[in-house]
């Protein structure tokens, strides 16, 4: 009776569920274990990564400061837990510590956790995290700060992941929800012989696959460097924010599916006045707030990328792309906007699909 | 069973209600519709962009760069080593790539290679490496033209699975062992005469399955 799954999932036959079969219980049973394990898993993929080269995500200072920011789909309310990845190092003997703050899309915080680093080379360092209370959120936005215990030595970043922990079998009794949305986990012993196959299984099945479709998958988390520091010269100087070099750069390939309905777009800016726009996958977006700003659009699904017949999959660019009119959020060849800092730039930004 | 790659119609609520007659193909369709997630939908996916320091050490402080617009050629003439993450589904099994570089023929001894390794979070080698280089895999720009970013990928040639660590394969997939899969894994990219600029990981879509 208990709401089981198995991983990897087993998968029911299409062939043995067409007009004319037999109905066999172990297809339905396989349906329901289907079911249990895509809410368990599904959107449990690596959810934030962010790279840097040496030097770039660096501090010295001795009190936390803020260095990146990301804002990240929650799978469903269950889950709760995420496992945040460093490789990072100091560059003399000593510590550096970095702290991963989570406030949910309901303004509710959830706790933080550090890493302390003391090796001198680069190294892979973990954390799980676990939400301080229950959420019906639909996101959460992250903080990495970062500190040293001495002005002399830089705590140095290179890469940072999270994903979040998938759930254990068997799910917990009951339906549950992702933010509104209801899931209900199946208990196997009723899909089986000689149980009568009810309505409810149906409609079940149904509303489960509606709420696990509009699942967001995070396509592109990146955030500029936002208060580097060096206790060396000519470090400490990766991108604060958005460039206009980025737009020939920043090009992930990712499936999308048709079907999958509109794109979300956010991008954090600080700085505005007025109103500025800025470009993406071939849209002009106007912005006049600070802060995270919200866009929903639908991609052209036509346009397919040239590697997409190397994996047999429709495969899309997701890009920023150049606009270079004097109201432009992207940041100019001199960087003026990252490091005279008054000027409106775009410091992070999420592209989130279904 | 064949995978489906996009969001079909589902049946309509009422097709499930009390005292409708269950039909195979409202069943199948509901099926599809879970395996299109499993299988297609919810496969794991990791990308990274590589920040780059902005500001040339030829320059001095006035002067900083956009993220990638010609930076100083001949990059990394010795060995670069990325330790990147990939958070793998109890489905993975082989890892396609997509990546960006740049290198450039500054002299006639430049001689480019990628190679990926994979990796659990010991450190320990899970499956044999997979090597790029040049001039068969990887491109280099003439010294004095505008250094732009090539791609190249892995390809999704479904190969038998590598068997032992040592030594390296041709560009393939990357093969994550059956007792791995699910684990969060260490995908370490060395990088010699060129640069890394960004790098795509995702799990190979595989249009048909035995149930």
């Amino acid at each position: 009776m208990s709401n089981t799954f198995t991983s990897p999932p087993t998968i029911p036959d299409t062939g043995d569920l067409v007009a004319g079969k037999i109905i066999k219980t172990a297809s339905f049973e396989r349906m329901g274990n289907l079911s249990n394990y895509l809410h368990a898993f599904g959107g449990t993929s690596t959810c934030l990564s962010q790279a840097f080269d040496r030097h770039t995500c660096v501090t010295k200072s001795t009190s936390f400061v803020d260095l990146c920011r990301w804002r990240i789909p929650l799978p469903s309310n269950n889950h709760t837990t995420i496992d945040f990845h460093v490789n990072a190092q100091v560059t003399s003997t000593g510590t550096g510590t970095i702290k991963f703050t989570l406030t949910d899309s309901n303004s509710v915080a959830q706790g933080d956790s550090s890493i302390s680093i003391t090796s001198t080379s680069m190294g892979l360092a973990t954390v799980s995290h676990s939400f301080s209370s229950a959420t019906t959120a639909d996101y959460i936005d992250i903080v990495m700060s970062g500190k040293t215990d001495a002005v002399t030595y830089d705590l140095d970043v290179q890469i940072v992941a999270a994903r979040f922990l998938p759930l254990s079998s068997p799910l917990s009794s009951g339906a549950t929800a992702q933010g509104s949305n209801k899931i209900t986990p199946f208990g196997l012993g009723r899909l089986a012989a000689n149980y009568p196959l009810t309505s409810r299984a149906g409609v079940q099945w149904r509303t489960n696959i509606e709420t696990m479709r509009s699942r967001k998958r995070p396509l592109l988390s990146w955030s500029g460097i936002e208060n580097p520091s060096s206790a060396f010269s000519l470090r400490g100087f990766g991108p604060k924010s958005l460039g206009v070099g980025d737009v020939e750069t920043m090009q992930i390939q990712a499936p999308l599916f048709l079907g999958g309905g509109a794109l979300t777009l956010w991008i954090y800016v600080v700085d505005i006045s007025g109103t500025k726009k800025f470009a993406f996958m071939g849209r002009i977006f106007e912005v006049s707030s600070n802060g995270w700003n919200e866009f929903s659009f639908f991609p052209d699904l036509t346009n397919t990328t040239e590697e997409s017949l190397s994996f047999g999959i429709s495969l899309y660019k997701i890009h920023p792309s150049s606009y270079n009119q004097s109201d432009t959020l992207l940041d100019n060849l001199d960087r003026r906007a990252a490091f005279f800092g008054n000027l409106p730039r775009i410091t992070a930004l999420s592209l989130w699909s279904n | 069973m064949l995978i489906p790659t996009s969001f079909q119609p589902l049946t309509s609520q009422e097709s499930v209600f009390m005292g409708v007659t269950v039909m195979g193909g409202v069943v199948s369709q509901l099926a599809q519709a879970m395996v299109q997630m499993s299988h297609c939908k919810f496969l794991g996916f990791a990308h990274y962009t590589i920040a780059k320091p902005t500001q040339s050490p030829a320059f001095t402080n006035l002067f900083f760069l956009t993220n990638w617009s010609g930076l100083p050629k001949g990059l990394n003439k010795t060995n670069k080593f990325y330790s990147f993450l990939y958070g793998s589904t109890p489905l993975s099994e082989w890892i396609g790539v997509i990546f960006q570089y740049v290198a450039t023929k500054e002299s006639s001894n430049n001689s480019p290679i990628i190679t990926f390794r994979i990796k659990n979070l010991s450190g320990t080698l899970l499956s044999k490496s997979v090597r790029f280089t040049y001039s068969s895999h990887l491109n280099m720009t003439l010294e004095g033209d505008i250094d732009r970013p090539y791609t190249a990928t892995t390809g999704a040639t479904f190969y038998d699975p590598p068997s032992g660590t040592s030594g390296f394969d041709t560009p393939r997939p990357l093969y994550i062992p059956s007792s791995n899969r699910g684990d969060m894994l260490l995908l370490e990219v060395e990088v010699e005469d060129c640069d890394l600029v960004s790098v795509s990981f995702f799990d190979l879509y595989q249009p048909e399955v035995t149930p």
